[in-house]
């Protein structure tokens, strides 16, 4: 009858089809003994749950080799700009907080930072639409750093360009804005930054793609 | 069959009983033996108890041995080479996820202590899965989108959460998700919604969150668990309440935030009557919606809110619709549920006495944002005085709406509440409105008013029960 599907609440069936482990440590649990009622009219419900019963176990394989994936995944990512991306040398300015989730680490800043215009324009923060900017480089004379040379929201052909994202104010983040070091030693790094000694070791892929290598001072 | 446990001081009861009644000639020896030996021997409940202590015993044992050693590798962790970080990183997750799969899978899934213990081992991994996200991240100095963190985190412990049949993943799941839907719309509302890749024009509302929170709900539902049903309905609200950040809605966000909780009421009052999995909705349909009231119903409120500058008219028509819609739906329900009862209250009816508190705020939220956005920027002394008027009359009818619902469903916990709804709205009040003039002769006739009130809603109360239960 249609009026025995609804007893505990918004459209829930009250008999469960599938396997359904007596003991628990959860409430709501049948007592141990209890049979379970098979549904004669199995919704779409019932035969998923059927379905995660029948599979619980290939299910929490899977789920733990998504875990591992996505770990693995983020090494991947990274490595794979390390392996193939090309090393420049880029002038830094930090700010040093305290980061409670990911210990000890030196905010970057970069001339290329804050973006003043894009494409001949102010860049349009504030308002929706594309974020994706890209900051071509050129290098600098004394033929180790490089520094900006334009911003464009058009993926440029060829040469070193970081892709980056427009946030408030026109500041731009390439996802090198940050540096873990080990505790108590970020100071050394921000003495350094006040007396323009600082420098980052950055490796670019050929899609804009950036990963900071190490920081160094006094670059020779 | 397992001997039943009794504690020291039963068993001595029950012996005494049993002699007494075997004295009376009520049991005979033979009975008197049956039914202690359903009850295990001294000798056995004590050895129980022995076992409980030692594992006890050795647990806190090796949680302080597993602590000495994360402090160890906490201590040298930034000496350590990459590799070797990742090494124990890995070894940590899959070594928890593994001894859970055994415990769970091969030790026996009919065993209480091996399923809680694989439960335990389940959640530390998917913890220590979480942490692995950042420590590679701090490995790899990744600079990614840092709320992304938490929906991965949650994208690996949802299917476990509803595969294994415990509270303690679903309570991990909601918490990641409400700190991931937290930080992404009140960190980020500039940026547009993600779906592989940025869409600057599409608010950043994380849409993906119902899909993560709908089948844990409609789990809680199946699997007969009101207290997990109690975890997913303020993440959902919390959810909604942060909407107006990503619209760009955020002036005057508390009529929004008053319309989703009585949105939760209303779902509250969809449920059959008595039905547990209410309360959840309730609860926090309460807190919100009758929460938002305590301000609004102060008139100096309405000094300080002012017209939006953009889309002024948009969120009132959108706390109707969505009213509107909830309202036409649970009508149909109710129509397709007594389709052919001739006992049955008439449709409309059961609807204004169940619905008519919620609808009803969902209403005044809605006024009141129109009003808001009409009269906002005028400041007119008559123009605020309506919506904290209308706010007091609702905040009465609120603590009657408790009361009543107490009443209705024989519940102590709603009707007190209704009365302390009612005394904080009457000292709230007194405060507002009399602290400066009445004095002591104000405050005397205010609380003699509020007493007689209470006066009769007891007497009414008694009688009642008095008529139910005769």
């Amino acid at each position: 009858m249609p009026e025995e599907r609804f007893q505990n609440g918004l459209n829930v069936p009250h008999a469960k089809t599938g396997t359904e482990s007596p003991a628990g440590s959860s409430e709501g649990q049948a007592p141990l003994g209890t049979a379970t009622v098979t549904n004669p009219n199995p919704t779409l419900l019932d035969r998923s749950a059927g379905l995660l019963a029948a599979n619980e176990r290939w299910i929490v394989l899977a789920t733990i080799v998504l875990q591992a994936g996505v770990l693995v995944g983020m090494i991947a990512l990274k490595t794979w700009t390390v392996a193939t991306g090309q090393t420049i040398y880029v002038r830094v300015m930090p700010v040093d907080p305290r980061d409670l989730m990911r210990g000890d680490y030196v905010i970057l800043s970069y001339e290329f930072s804050r973006a003043g215009v894009i494409d001949g324009q102010p860049p349009r923060w504030d308002e929706p639409g594309n974020r994706t900017v890209y900051a071509v480089l050129q290098p600098e004379g004394d033929g180790k750093h490089w520094r900006i040379n334009r911003f464009t929201q058009h993926r440029p052909d060829g040469g070193v360009f970081l892709r980056g994202d427009l946030g408030r104010g026109g500041r731009v983040e390439y996802g090198i804005e940050s540096y873990f070091v080990q505790e108590g030693k970020g100071r050394v790094y921000e003495d350094a930054v006040r007396s323009g000694r600082l420098s980052a070791e950055i490796k670019v892929d050929s899609a804009g793609a950036a990963v900071v290598q190490r920081l160094h001072v006094d670059i020779k | 069959m397992a001997k039943r446990r009794l504690t020291d001081a039963q068993r001595h009861w029950l012996q005494d009983e049993l002699q007494s009644w075997q004295d009376l000639s009520l049991l005979s020896e033979t009975q008197r033996q049956g039914i202690l030996d359903l009850y295990e021997l001294p000798s056995e409940s004590a050895a129980r108890k022995h076992g409980a202590a030692m594992f006890i015993l050795m647990s806190v044992a090796a949680l302080l041995v597993g602590l000495a050693l994360l402090l160890l590798i906490g201590y040298n962790w930034d000496a350590m080479p990459a590799p070797v970080k990742l090494a124990i990183i890995f070894g940590v997750v899959g070594g928890l996820h593994a001894s859970a799969f055994y415990l769970r899978y091969q030790r026996g899934r009919d065993q209480r202590g091996t399923r809680l213990a694989s439960e335990i081992c389940f959640f530390l991994g998917s913890i220590a899965y979480g942490a692995a996200i950042w420590l590679i991240a701090q490995i790899f100095n990744i600079n990614a989108h840092f709320p992304d963190g938490f929906w991965w985190w949650a994208l690996g412990v949802v299917p476990l959460a509803l595969c294994l049949d415990t509270l303690l993943l679903h309570t991990l799941v909601v918490a990641v998700l409400a700190t991931w839907v937290g930080s992404e719309m009140i960190g980020f509302p500039h940026l547009g919604g993600w779906f592989f890749g940025r869409w600057g024009f599409v608010p950043n509302g994380c849409y993906s969150l119902p899909l993560f929170a709908l089948p844990g709900l409609i789990w809680a539902y199946r699997k007969n668990k009101p207290l997990t049903v109690g975890l997913y309905v303020p993440l959902l609200a919390w959810w909604l309440v942060l909407q107006p950040l990503a619209w760009r809605w955020g002036e005057n966000m508390v009529y929004f935030i008053g319309s989703v909780g009585a949105l939760l009421l209303l779902v509250s009052e969809c449920h059959k009557e008595g039905s547990r999995f209410a309360l959840p909705y309730r609860l926090f349909g309460v807190l919100v919606a009758f929460g938002v009231l305590i301000p609004l119903s102060f008139y100096d409120f309405y000094r300080g809110v002012f017209a939006p500058e953009h889309q002024a008219f948009l969120p009132p028509l959108v706390i109707f619709g969505v009213g509107g819609a909830a309202l036409g739906l649970f009508a149909a329900w109710q129509v397709r549920r007594d389709p052919l009862n001739p006992l049955a209250k008439p449709s409309l009816l059961v609807l204004l006495q169940r619905q008519w508190l919620p609808f009803g705020l969902l209403l005044l939220m809605a006024f009141m944002s129109l009003w808001t956005a009409a009269f906002g920027d005028l400041d007119l002394e008559a123009a605020n005085v309506i919506p904290a008027v209308l706010a007091n009359a609702a905040m009465v009818g609120a603590a009657y709406w408790l009361m009543s619902l107490g009443l209705r469903e024989d519940r102590g916990i709603p009707f007190a509440a209704g009365v302390a709804y009612f005394l904080l709205w009457s000292v709230l009040r007194y405060i507002d409105l009399f602290g400066d003039f009445g004095g002591m002769l104000g405050a005397a006739l205010m609380f003699f008013l509020c007493g007689a009130a209470l006066f009769g809603v007891a007497f009414y109360w008694r009688r009642r029960k008095e008529l139910r239960h005769a």
